[in-house]
């Protein structure tokens, strides 16, 4: 994301009048606490561990019915605030903007919501603005915003709506895609693999998509939609880089569909999900050619209920993206411009999620990922390929998930440790850039604080 | 060359601006509509609420279930074979 010098102190008052408003306003009950005190239900209720955003069953429903579903008047105003202390395993040659080689305490990121609904058919998430604490700029966030009617097909009770969003997957009721997956937190602090694929983030806020979708008898999910490029004076002005990735080349098709039922105890998920964009590299107009990406995954999730308010869940995902940098190779954004395999390239990315929660409190998450993927000297650093693998761990504490929290049933923290291990970095597992480096290098801890009121 | 933080600088302050106002807006209004009775239970159709299970889930054994025909959230009488979206089971 592209730092954006801003007039810091003057942006920062109306920010902290909406923070102290959301204080001030808090009705009784407890998502977004927006959500919530509209529902009249704990976090717990939406969601898993009783903290955002592993949605359970009732949550994937309040969401694809528009978040609409209303008990009581709400105030449609939520915040949160992470913050975190990282350590790697050896010091980081440069340090990160701003900050040390090491041990850096940063607020990660400090967000304002506004979430509810409108009548019976329309209602929206919209964090609508985010303060990026390490790279120090302001920007939109994740936006969902929904048209729903209920419908009878084939006789079934069933949800039809619209979906207007800025990120591809953030409409999604699954955590199994890029979006809404684990780890639900990270930082920009520590170093993380270079390769990624197209539908993960770099078209996060970038892209405006409309969707229409049906939930067919609280069973089978399909939608089908398309996201094109905001014009580069919209993207200056919501505090995204108009240039990073690019503009999208007329529609970029999106469709998913899944299949959710119960098994063995449990909520069972099964899914696909593809995503096809031709892109002008840096919004740059050279002659016919664009850079063609074609993204296509498949993801399940299970979750079960078990005692005194423990569950297990599990979320895998396996994405594949095809890519064809023509435009990037003859502009020499990629590459010198003579080599004729620059263009091409595959990536496989897969990654796994596995948590047990304990009396709805304590979490314990186990999370293996890998990417690997076509050798490609002017793609990727090193020995050209982009392999990375490892495990990240998580334990975290939420204490007040049932909506039991000192300061008001509004106010809900998570705390957590998360370590990641590199088994491979950037391609190799010791000397990945000729110049030393090890893979292991990177492992990290983190502690954070995570609040929302 | 463009000064393009100036410009970012003015439009952010814009956008924070504009975003305050109307969340602000919204706060009061929301705040308003809060003191107006509010009903205490879903109603059975905003609940999707159907009389037969539901890939093997039933009002009987979900957390909300109330014997021997209530539900803590659906308005009643609401069945024990039944389901709805709130379903959630029983710890």
């Amino acid at each position: 994301m592209r730092t954006v010098k801003v007039g810091w102190k003057l942006a920062y008052v109306p920010g902290a009048a909406l923070f102290a408003a959301a204080l001030v306003f808090h009705r009784p009950a407890e998502a977004v606490p927006a959500f919530a005190e509209q529902t009249g239900r704990n976090c717990a209720a939406c969601h898993v561990g009783g903290f955002g955003p592993e949605l359970t069953q009732f949550g994937r429903e309040f969401k694809l019915g528009g978040y609409t579903l209303r008990m009581h008047k709400s105030v449609p105003i939520s915040a949160m605030a992470i913050a975190s202390w990282t350590h790697t395993a050896k010091d980081q040659v440069p340090p990160p903007e701003h900050l040390g080689a090491n041990n850096n305490l940063v607020l990660d990121q400090a967000s304002l919501f506004i979430a509810g609904g409108v009548g019976e058919h329309f209602g929206g998430f919209a964090q609508l603005v985010t303060y990026d604490g390490v790279g120090r700029a302001w920007s939109w966030d994740n936006i969902d915003l929904r048209a729903v009617t209920n419908a009878r097909v084939f006789g079934a009770d069933s949800t039809v709506g619209l979906t207007l969003n800025n990120s591809p997957t953030a409409q999604d009721p699954w955590n199994t895609l890029s979006a809404w997956g684990f780890p639900f937190t990270d930082t920009a602090v520590s170093g993380t693999p270079a390769a990624g694929e197209l539908i993960d983030d770099p078209l996060a806020g970038n892209t405006i998509g409309l969707s229409a979708y049906g939930w067919f008898n609280h069973k089978v999910y399909a939608e089908v939609g398309g996201y094109r490029s905001p014009s580069r004076g919209i993207l200056d002005f919501v505090g995204m880089d108009p240039l990073d990735p690019g503009s999208v080349h007329g529609v970029a098709p999106y469709g998913r569909v899944a299949y959710q039922a119960d098994l063995a105890g449990g909520t069972f998920e099964i899914g696909a999900n593809m995503l096809k964009a031709a892109i002008l590299p840096g919004r740059v107009q050279f002659g016919s050619l664009s850079d063609h990406y074609t993204d296509w995954g498949i993801d399940s999730s299970w979750l079960k209920s078990l005692g005194k308010s423990d569950s297990l869940s599990a979320n895998v995902r396996f994405e594949h993206e095809r890519g064809n940098l023509r435009a990037s190779c003859a502009l020499a954004f990629v590459g010198d411009g003579t080599d004729p395999g620059c263009a091409r390239y595959d990536l496989n990315e897969w990654r796994a999620a596995v948590r047990y929660t304990w009396h709805g409190k304590v979490g314990a998450t186990v999370s293996p990922f890998s990417i690997t993927g076509s050798r490609n000297f002017n793609l990727y650093d090193g020995n050209g390929r982009p392999d990375s693998n490892g495990v990240l761990g998580q334990i975290d504490f939420t204490p007040w998930g049932a909506g039991d929290s000192p300061l008001g049933p509004r106010f809900n923290a998570r705390f957590g440790l998360q370590y990641t291990i590199y088994g491979k970095f950037n391609g190799r597992r010791r000397n990945y850039d000729f110049a030393g480096a090890n893979a292991r290098d990177n492992n990290a801890v983190r502690l954070f604080t995570w609040i929302a009121f | 060359m463009r000064n393009e933080e100036t410009n970012g600088s003015v439009s952010r302050r814009h956008f924070l601006n504009i975003t305050a106002v109307g969340a602000g807006t919204l706060a009061v209004v929301g705040f308003a509509d809060s003191a107006s009775a509010a009903p205490k239970k879903f109603t059975q159709k905003q609940a999707h609420y159907q009389a037969v299970p539901k890939s093997g889930q039933r009002c009987q054994t979900c957390a909300l279930w109330q014997p021997p025909t209530e539900c803590q959230q659906v308005e009643g009488p609401v069945s024990p074979a039944g389901w709805c979206i709130l379903y959630s089971p029983k710890s």
